[in-house]
Order: structure tokens, then C-alpha cells, then sequence
């Protein structure tokens, strides 16, 4: 093996940090014996950890120290210093001692109000996290229930196109304007017809598009529709029987016959 | 951040008797390195201190296991204080939890790096890093991904981990090794 190029594999690296998978870390183990020159770089490689650990080192509060040195108690004989004050405290038990009491009620005091801080703390901490889990809930309900209501505008709509009764009339747009195009669905058991606009130019103000069926000679009105809401199947009127039908641009609410110079489609039976 | 005239062997020595002075030297010295890395795996304070704490405590009782011929005693403090955090964020978040996080991170990594490590002079490092390289040590050292983990999480083959993993570990280490000298 070459001594140089296992250094400049970045393995040993791995194996400082404990980044290594256990049989990588048996093989470091292995060759460390083996190469001393492995170990003067496994050296180079710590300090250069401990140098980027110091350079990103954060003081922890003030009390840690105090915490983590009171925990080490319990070892090594400390418990006989702890507790020789209760000892003392109970020989000299014949006059009660005022000043005790007092600190232990100042300790028990100020923890008491420790933890209080700590709770109301992480009380507060989960209250803005439940306050902005509820916020988001409530937007997720909102967009569902949107998504179920136009879920059901569509669903309702393919019912009604996929109808076996139904027959479907296209109405195409005359010199007026080519591109137009709507769609009739007439239920022929149930004589419902629906309207579905296709593509119609926007009408101007003070207009409104008017659908009419021509049952023998005669265009009967089948009622006026807007076009803003263009996805949706629009309910109009009913018929026996028609023989063509037509949308003219009529003055807002509707007009009693059609203005035959503003038919924009038109379809025959 | 304080220095001490004790030198390692010192430091090993008192460890091993339970020197509660020694240990309270080597507490001041090393307990602001320690906590830079625990907190920026757990990010956030409260915490970073309740595992310092634990991992102090560890070091306490199990010095006696600590083997001199293997490394250094602050390499052997950093791996018991990093463990402990890892531990913590799997156990605390469950791994779901965490992988999301990492997911998230994985997003917006190139500022999350730069905000999150404390210290004068990362930015620089940051840029000097390649990202993928970074997200990689990202992953495995502050997040304790495998590098099998990694490799399933990034969909890349398990050599590429490896490469550049140690890749972005060179680099990091010449950075240092040039600071320091």
C-alpha cells in the first residue's frame, strides 16, 4: 500500500470526525500499527478538527458550568461534604435554627421561579407552534373545500355531458365573428338543455349574449348568459322540440325577438 | 475564550483521578468548542446545553475508557458530544422528522450554511467549499447520515459519497491548517 495516497484519500479524515463505517474504521485501526507515519497525520488532522471546533465555538450560558459540575456529585466521596450540613444541623437540634428555614425558603423561592420562567417559556414556545399549525390547518381546510366545490362543478358537469339522453349541438360562429363557438347539451328525456360557452368575445357594456331556440318558424327565447364564468354548464330553458338554435347580442336582460344582424352562432337540427 | 497552562497529559491525568479542579479548567476550555458543534446539529440553545451537559458527564464517568494511543482526548470529547447530539436529534425528532429537515435544508443550503455556523470567518469557508461537497459533510456530520444514508438520500452512487465527502474534508482542513499557521 501506498502510505501517500492512502493519506491523500480523505479517509483518515473520516475517521477523526467518526464519519468512518465500521469495517473502514477496523482497517484504519489495522494500518495505524502498521504505518507510524499514518498516526503522525491522524495528529495533524485532530488539530486541524480542534482548530475548526475552537474557531466556531459558542459560549454556553453562564449557569451550564455550575449544572454540569453539580451533576459529576455522587462520585468519589463528594456526598459526605453535601451532606455534613443536615449533620451539623440535627446535632445542634435543641434551638431551632430561623435563618435554615429562611434559605430554604429563598432556594425553594427562586427555583420555583425558575422553573416558572422555564414553563411559561415553553409554554409560549408551544402556543406560537400550535397558533401557527392552527393557521396553516385552517388554510388547508380552506383550499380543500374550494378544491371539493369546483371538484363538484366539474363532476356535475360530466353527469350531465355524459348522459346517455343527451345530444350535443354545436353552434358555430357566423361572419360576425368565426372563431365563436357554444355548445348546446339537451337532455331529451328531461328536455333540460345546458348551455357551455365555448368561445365568445366579451360582450360590450350594457350587453348580454341571449340563446334561442327556433321551434318551427318562430326563435323563442331560451334566456340571456354571461360568459364570465365560461367552464361552467349554464341551465336554460326548456323545450319539446327546436329545430335550430342561435345567440344574439341583445340590450342587457334580454330582448322579446332576436336582432338578426347580431347573430354570432348559430346550429341546425 | 480562556486558555489553561495545563497541557493533554495533564488534562488525561486529572480526568482519570476525577480531579474535579482539572476537570472544571477543561470545562472553560474546551465546553464553547464543544457546544458550536452540538448546537449547530440540534440548533437551538436550551437543548445544545441539556446534551453538553449529558456529554460532560460522560466524559466524567467514562474517562477511564478513553485511549491515548487511538487520538487526541479533545477528538475523543468532540465524537462523545457530537454522539450524544446526534442521538438526540434521532431519538427527540424521530428520523421522519429529521429527514425533512434535511430535505428542507438540502433546498436552501447555500444560505442555511452561511447563516448557521457561527464564526468570523465562514463565509469564506463557504465559498471556498464545493456545495455538493458540503452538503454531503452537512448530511453526514451535523445530521448523522451514513454514508449509505447519504447515498439514498442524494440518489448518488456510494463511491461518489466517499469521494466527495473526503474531497470536501481536505478542503476544510487546509483551510484551518492554513489559519492556523
Amino acid at each position: 500500500m501506498n502510505v501517500d495516497d492512502y493519506m491523500a484519500s480523505g479517509i483518515l479524515e473520516m475517521y477523526v470526525l467518526g464519519l468512518c463505517s465500521v469495517e473502514e474504521r477496523s482497517e484504519v485501526d489495522s494500518l495505524l500499527k502498521v504505518h507510524p507515519e499514518l498516526i503522525l497525520e491522524l495528529r495533524r488532522i485532530e488539530d486541524s478538527v480542534e482548530n475548526y471546533a475552537l474557531s466556531n465555538a459558542m459560549e454556553p450560558s453562564a449557569s451550564l458550568k455550575s449544572r454540569v459540575m453539580s451533576s459529576l456529585e455522587g462520585d468519589k466521596g463528594e456526598n459526605v461534604v453535601q451532606s455534613s450540613p443536615l449533620a451539623i444541623a440535627s446535632d445542634n437540634s435543641k434551638r431551632f435554627n430561623w435563618s435554615y428555614l429562611a434559605a430554604a425558603c429563598f432556594v425553594l423561592l427562586v427555583a420555583s421561579a425558575s422553573v416558572n420562567v422555564i414553563l411559561m417559556q415553553r409554554y409560549n414556545n408551544t402556543k406560537e407552534a400550535l397558533m401557527a399549525i392552527e393557521t396553516q390547518n385552517s388554510q388547508l381546510a380552506q383550499e380543500l373545500n374550494a378544491k371539493q366545490a369546483s371538484f363538484q362543478e366539474v363532476f356535475s358537469a360530466l353527469q350531465i355531458v355524459n348522459d346517455t339522453s343527451v345530444r350535443i349541438v354545436r353552434m358555430k360562429g357566423l361572419p360576425l365573428s368565426p372563431q365563436s363557438m357554444a355548445t348546446i347539451y339537451w337532455n331529451r328525456s328531461s328536455d333540460e338543455v345546458y348551455l357551455s360557452v365555448n368561445s365568445l368575445p366579451t360582450p360590450p357594456a350594457g350587453k348580454q349574449y341571449q340563446l334561442w331556440a327556433i321551434v318551427g318558424d318562430t326563435p323563442i327565447d331560451a334566456g340571456v348568459f354571461d360568459i364570465q364564468n365560461s367552464s361552467e354548464l349554464q341551465r336554460m330553458k326548456s323545450f319539446d322540440d327546436a329545430a335550430a338554435f342561435a345567440v344574439t347580442l341583445e340590450p342587457a336582460g334580454g330582448s322579446v325577438s332576436p336582432t338578426m344582424e347580431q347573430m354570432i352562432v348559430v346550429a341546425a337540427l | 475564550m480562556p486558555t489553561s497552562n495545563y497541557t493533554e497529559e495533564q488534562f488525561i491525568l486529572g480526568l482519570r483521578n476525577h480531579d474535579r479542579e482539572v476537570f472544571s479548567v477543561l470545562y472553560d476550555q474546551y465546553s464553547g468548542a464543544l457546544y458550536g458543534v452540538v448546537h449547530k446539529i440540534l440548533n437551538n440553545r436550551e437543548w445544545a446545553e441539556d446534551i453538553i451537559q449529558e456529554a460532560f458527564l460522560r466524559i466524567w464517568e467514562k474517562s477511564s475508557t478513553y485511549d491515548s494511543s487511538k487520538g487526541r482526548l479533545f477528538t475523543w470529547m468532540l465524537n462523545i458530544a457530537r454522539n450524544a447530539a446526534i442521538d438526540a436529534l434521532r431519538s427527540k425528532q424521530g428520523k421522519w422528522a429529521s429527514k425533512i429537515q434535511s430535505d428542507a435544508d438540502l433546498v436552501n443550503m447555500g444560505q442555511s450554511v452561511s447563516t448557521s455556523i457561527d464564526g468570523i470567518d465562514v463565509p469564506e469557508i463557504v465559498s471556498r467549499l464545493l456545495p455538493e461537497q458540503n452538503v454531503i459533510i452537512e448530511l453526514m456530520y451535523f445530521q448523522g447520515y451514513s454514508q449509505d444514508e447519504v447515498a439514498k438520500e442524494l440518489g448518488i452512487p456510494l463511491g461518489t459519497v466517499k469521494t466527495r465527502a473526503r474531497a470536501g474534508l481536505m478542503r476544510m482542513r487546509e483551510i484551518y491548517n492554513t489559519k492556523k499557521a
